[in-house]
């Protein structure tokens, strides 16, 4: 669990899901959880007509912004380097990760400290690093406690949400040095300040994620409660930002809405704690902040699902969670069961693009479609159009789209192709199908009993002794015959 | 083909043509409050975050201040030195002996570990604030370090009632630095906090665990 394997995600799906629903304490976690959330999130938007007005809005600045995203890169690359912000691009994950090895080689560094940033969760960063010799550790409470545990996060916003405070009083007391078993949240969230607090201060670099990047300015924009994103841009004498190509907003002017939306969507604030927007590396007339600042930029994926244009919709994501939160499957089986970096809705639609349909297609199956998620989603990203349209090119063999999601196809079966081709048949030929259903209700005594797993909790479906379309037509008889015979009296 | 042209070219190639959506206006047009009610709004708001706010005048801020440091164990301040607020809180310690007041006059590398491990207490100013959020916008630069609002375990920072307004939008919009954004711009709404354990609220995180916001009225006011 310890480590994002992407090759285990289709594999182990159906596994992952069964455990998880067998595990009473997980699912009472999650359960909790999402409607703790899900009332927070209400609360902060009484009025239904303005939730809508706000949403349309974002849906139309995260249009716009994507709709110019070439040129806005390039003016953000440009204000960065203006501003002596170095930029990065990388197209892969193996890219991106080699690009913030050499950062820590240049400066012979050895201990990081990290930010929330689930797209350095995407690219496996602290594995990679670890296996570079570079001590990586992550600072946001969720995040170190899932780290401690040996775990990813489960959440996108709240990665601990899985634990409860038992489970993390045990956590802490095994694995930190002479702690006491205690399930005082104020305690826990106390060790572990003490702990990372000694992190930052030897730390030779900071990695955060972006919230946003302003192209207008070259401003990276932080989104938070803890303060350990500050703490990680500003202490230690480097600070590297991994962001997603599509993190890009064109102007100051995008800020306000988008943030509104995000911090009441995420977990019902109207504002966190701290948005932190960095606009350059400390200047020389300046006491502290980090002496170099890098953007990574971000693609793996992100401009394959820019080329279709239902798809491209998976970018207006800004990452607020709300979509899982409001989810009955999610609430149901947690994060972990998708066995992918991002868990819920945009997981189900953002990992089979990224990762290929061939890897992780098989979690597209985790959803009922109705539509909670999208109803729920600030800035109106259909995600259960998009689920359905990743299921149907799971299963389609030939390319809809260029260029479409990789592993097009991979998960079809002959035998479902073959039952589905036969269906079709029969519902196109009227004299085929009244044989079919004929010979259905006559031989009705073989159906089977069994069918898999399908019967293991319910009874099998057996057909009725005469079809619909016979009594229907029976009926009408004996009407017609009953007519005629009062008409005679 | 560098990564950067690989990157872009394919978003150009493959660019959907938008239909030109225009931005409606923001959901609700920002309320006219007078300087009073932004008062109110903005107090609720931090108390509700957990912030304490102290109300006072030109005149008497630095005694109220002083005394509420005293009164809950507070004795090492560190401020910006040569500012107006620095200075004003330079002069009115004297009246306090027990106080050490620290000048962030040096970088931090040279006062890394007091900064850590010994001083109490930030004090710095902010340069807006934000009613509808009880939102505190700080422009950091040479007299506003970025860990004065920070590191110790205790921040507090003075705003003026003139300087509140009603929404985000008005503050951005209002503010001339947007041209030119200072190396760091700062939204503190509050104590550091954290709810990641069973959505268990705590405070102090990472951050302070204490906000002392100092604001300012005119004088007539009855906000004293
Ligand atoms: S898809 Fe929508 S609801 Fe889900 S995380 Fe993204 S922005 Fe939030």
């Amino acid at each position: 669990m310890s480590r994002f394997e992407p090759a285990t995600v289709n594999l182990e799906f159906d596994k992952r899901v069964g455990d998880a629903l067998q595990d009473q304490e997980l699912r009472a976690n999650f359960r909790g959880a999402m409607d703790f959330l899900m009332g927070k999130r209400a609360a902060m938007f009484p009025d239904k007509e303005g939730l809508e007005a706000l949403r349309t809005q974002g849906e139309a600045i995260r249009n716009r912004c994507l709709s110019q995203l070439p040129e806005l890169l390039e003016q953000f690359e440009q204000r960065c380097t203006e501003n002596g912000i170095q930029v990065h691009w990388a197209e892969t994950a193996q890219e991106a990760n080699a690009i913030i090895l050499e950062i820590m080689h240049k400066h012979d560094a050895t201990r990081m400290v990290k930010g929330k940033s689930m797209a350095s969760e995407e690219i496996g960063l602290n594995h990679f690093l670890a296996d570079h010799g570079v001590e990586c550790l992550e600072t946001d409470m969720g995040e170190y406690i899932v780290q401690l545990a040996d775990e990813t996060p489960s959440h996108i916003i709240m990665p601990a949400i899985h634990k409860n405070k038992q489970q993390i009083a045990r956590l802490f007391n095994q694995k930190i040095d002479g702690v006491e078993y205690s399930e005082n949240v104020d305690r826990l969230i106390g060790i572990g300040r003490d702990v990372l607090r000694q992190k930052f201060f030897e730390a030779d670099v900071g990695l955060s994620g972006v919230n946003f990047a302003v192209a207008e300015t070259g401003t990276l924009c932080l989104v938070e409660n803890e303060g350990n994103g500050r703490m990680t841009t500003t202490v230690p004498p480097v600070h590297i930002a991994l962001c997603g190509i599509e993190k890009v907003v064109e102007s100051l002017r995008d800020i306000p809405p988008l943030l509104k939306l995000l911090t009441r969507s995420a977990t019902g604030q109207a504002i966190t704690t701290y948005f932190n927007m960095i606009s350059s590396p400390r200047k020389p007339d300046e006491k502290d902040g980090p002496k170099e600042v890098h953007v990574v930029l971000l693609d793996n994926g992100r401009s394959r699902m820019y080329a279709d244009k239902q798809l491209q919709q998976t970018l207006r994501c800004i990452r607020c969670g709300a979509c899982m939160n409001h989810c009955p499957v999610y609430t149901r089986i947690g994060g972990h069961a998708y066995g992918t970096t991002y868990p819920g809705p945009i997981g189900q639609v953002v990992s089979p693009q990224i990762w290929g349909l061939h890897t992780a297609g098989s979690i597209t199956k985790a959803c009922s479609l109705n539509g909670a998620c999208g109803e729920a989603c600030p800035v109106k990203i259909p995600l259960a159009d998009l689920i359905r349209r990743l299921r149907y090119e799971s299963n389609n063999s030939e390319p809809t789209s260029v260029p479409a999601p990789r592993g097009q196809g991979a998960l079809r079966k002959r035998s479902e192709a073959v039952t589905w081709k036969l269906w079709a048949l029969l519902l196109h030929k009227p004299g085929l199908y009244a044989l079919a259903l004929f010979i259905a209700t006559r031989l009705r005594a073989l159906a089977p009993r069994r069918i898999g797993p399908w019967t293991r909790y319910r009874s099998a479906p057996k057909p009725a002794a005469r079809s619909l379309h016979e009594l229907a037509a029976q009926r009408s008889q004996s009407n017609a015959s009953s007519q005629e015979h009062g008409r005679h009296e | 083909m560098s990564s950067r042209e690989a990157i872009l070219n394919r978003l150009r190639t493959y660019r959907q043509p938008q239909p030109s959506q225009p931005v409606q206006a923001p959901a609700s047009a920002p309320a006219m409050l007078s300087v009073a009610e932004k008062v109110r709004v903005f107090t609720e708001n931090l108390h509700a975050a957990h912030a304490e706010v102290i109300t006072a005048t030109e005149e008497n801020w630095t005694r109220r201040l002083l005394s509420v440091l005293r009164e809950t164990g507070v004795h090492s301040v560190t401020y910006a030195p040569n500012t107006p607020h620095g200075e004003s809180l330079k002069s009115a310690a004297h009246a306090y002996p027990e106080l050490q007041l620290h000048a962030y006059e040096n970088n931090i590398e040279s006062c890394k570990d007091a900064l850590f491990n010994h001083i109490q207490c930030g004090f710095g100013a902010a340069m807006k604030g934000v009613a509808e959020t009880g939102t505190l916008m700080v422009k950091t630069g040479p007299d506003e370090p970025r860990a004065l609002s920070l590191v110790p375990p205790t921040h507090s920072l003075i705003i003026h009632a003139k300087d509140l307004y009603a929404d985000l939008p008005e503050a951005l919009h209002r503010t001339q630095i947007t041209a030119a954004l200072p190396t760091n711009l700062l939204l503190i709404s509050g104590p550091s906090k954290t709810a990641d354990i069973q959505q268990t609220l705590a405070y102090g995180a990472h951050g302070p665990k204490r906000l002392i916001v100092v604001l300012i009225v005119p004088e007539e006011s009855d906000h004293v």
